[in-house]
């Protein structure tokens, strides 16, 4: 065993040891962003020393690495092409899927930190429309979506009626989340695969009561 | 004559071909990330996991079999990463000490002889662990990363630095830890 060997195995025997920094975590965003390359080098520096020196966040760090790694996306800086190793198991994908699936590099910009993404635009109804019947509402898919965030909110003291976390970019109400004669607003906040987040314009609605002309 | 519509079994044997190929994917990306994590620690219970999940999601938020052939790269990667993202959340929520996993290229060093000899590695090893945390802000976290059992390529793609700019660093970083372990009483083999 060389002295290399010898540092690693004893580093690595007293990184097993060490307890859980009980500070503030890395959101799991951070860290993906850290796999992805996606962080300024200082806050990487910084981030990867904390990482590397406490087990529990280097298994987390690890999970999103390789799941990275594995896609075919390891950091795309204009400084250094991706590896050719990730090219080519990426195209090997393409070829297993048969020419259905294209698992291809992606070749994003790296950016300085994580912040927020542009926002999203809703799609129906129209900002103060009457609506009778089911309540179904749409939004634009964003290029970058991971998930939208849904929120509905009474007018009338503000309390949230309806929450949904979804790939999807329409919803339909459940019945008995509204109620008739009352009005709502409601917006909806994107969230990228790097923790980015930005949020809709807010939208009014009001129920039309039974009986009344349906609207359109 | 107009098109002549896809029969039953037309659009069920499409669906086959399009499942395998999905699963043929999905298998094989599960071989790519047990294949690049495996060596830092990472569970085939993890790898499985995240490639369970991207192939649910892949299903669920595509729904008709008919619109996978227009899933594209970016999507696949949007959900793989929130696959592997909901498990680090997952695992934080139910926080166990069965859930960190830590990676070891190889069987620790076990002391050979006494209690006392035991005891005497285990401190070597705690002086080495704080000798690293002694090192610039720079170098120490690509010589941790060098310890923990990652190679040049990896610390590389990781910062987004050329390879001889790790070599580089490693090199002044493991110069320092060494001074700083021989200043301490250790000898340039981690031994006292």
């Amino acid at each position: 065993m060389n002295d290399d060997e010898r540092l690693r195995r004893r580093y690595q025997a007293a990184l097993a040891r060490q307890p859980a920094d009980p500070g503030p975590r890395p959101e799991p965003e951070e860290l993906a962003g850290l796999a992805a390359g996606r962080l300024s080098e200082d806050r990487a520096l910084a981030l990867l020393d904390r990482v590397m020196a406490d087990p529990t966040l280097r298994a987390e760090y690890e999970v999103l690495r390789a799941t990275h790694a594995a896609a075919g996306t390891r950091p795309a800086r204009p400084t250094r092409p991706a590896g050719p190793r990730w090219m080519v198991l990426a195209a090997a994908v393409t070829l297993a899927a048969a020419g259905t699936l294209t698992w291809r590099v992606l070749t994003r910009e790296p950016i300085a930190v994580v912040r927020g993404t542009s926002p999203i635009a809703l799609a129906a109804p129209a900002d103060g429309d009457r609506l009778g019947g089911p309540i179904r509402l749409a939004w634009r898919a964003h290029p970058d979506a991971l998930r939208y965030q849904l929120t509905v909110v009474a007018e009338d003291g503000g309390a949230v009626v309806a929450t949904l976390t979804t790939a999807d970019t329409a919803t339909t109400l459940a019945a008995d989340a509204v109620v008739a004669g009352a009005g709502y607003r409601w917006w909806v906040e994107v969230t990228t695969a790097i923790g980015a987040t930005g949020r809709s314009a807010t939208r009014r609605f009001t129920v039309a009561p039974p009986g009344a002309e349906a609207p359109r | 004559m107009g098109p002549v519509p896809p029969s039953a079994s037309d659009a069920a044997d499409h669906t086959d071909r399009l499942s395998r190929a999905l699963d043929a994917a999905v298998e094989r990306f599960r071989g790519y990330i047990l294949g690049i994590g495996r060596r830092h620690g990472l569970s085939e219970a993890d790898a499985g996991e995240i490639v369970q999940d991207v192939r649910v999601r892949l299903w669920r938020s595509r729904g008709d079999p008919e619109t996978l052939s227009g899933v594209g790269s970016s999507y696949v990667y949007r959900v793989a990463a929130s696959a592997a993202l909901d498990l680090v959340r997952r695992r934080r929520a139910r926080r166990t000490g069965a859930d960190v996993v830590v990676a070891l290229d190889d069987a620790p060093i076990v002391a050979e002889g006494t209690p006392a000899d035991a005891l005497e590695e285990r401190e070597l090893e705690d002086r080495v662990f704080r000798a690293v945390g002694t090192l610039g802000p720079a170098r120490r976290p690509v010589v941790r990363m060098h310890l923990a059992g990652y190679d040049r390529e990896e610390i590389a793609a990781t910062l987004g630095w050329t390879v001889g700019r790790v070599r580089n660093l490693l090199s002044r970083g493991l110069a320092d830890l060494r001074a700083v372990l021989t200043r301490d009483g250790i000898g340039p083999e981690g031994t006292t």
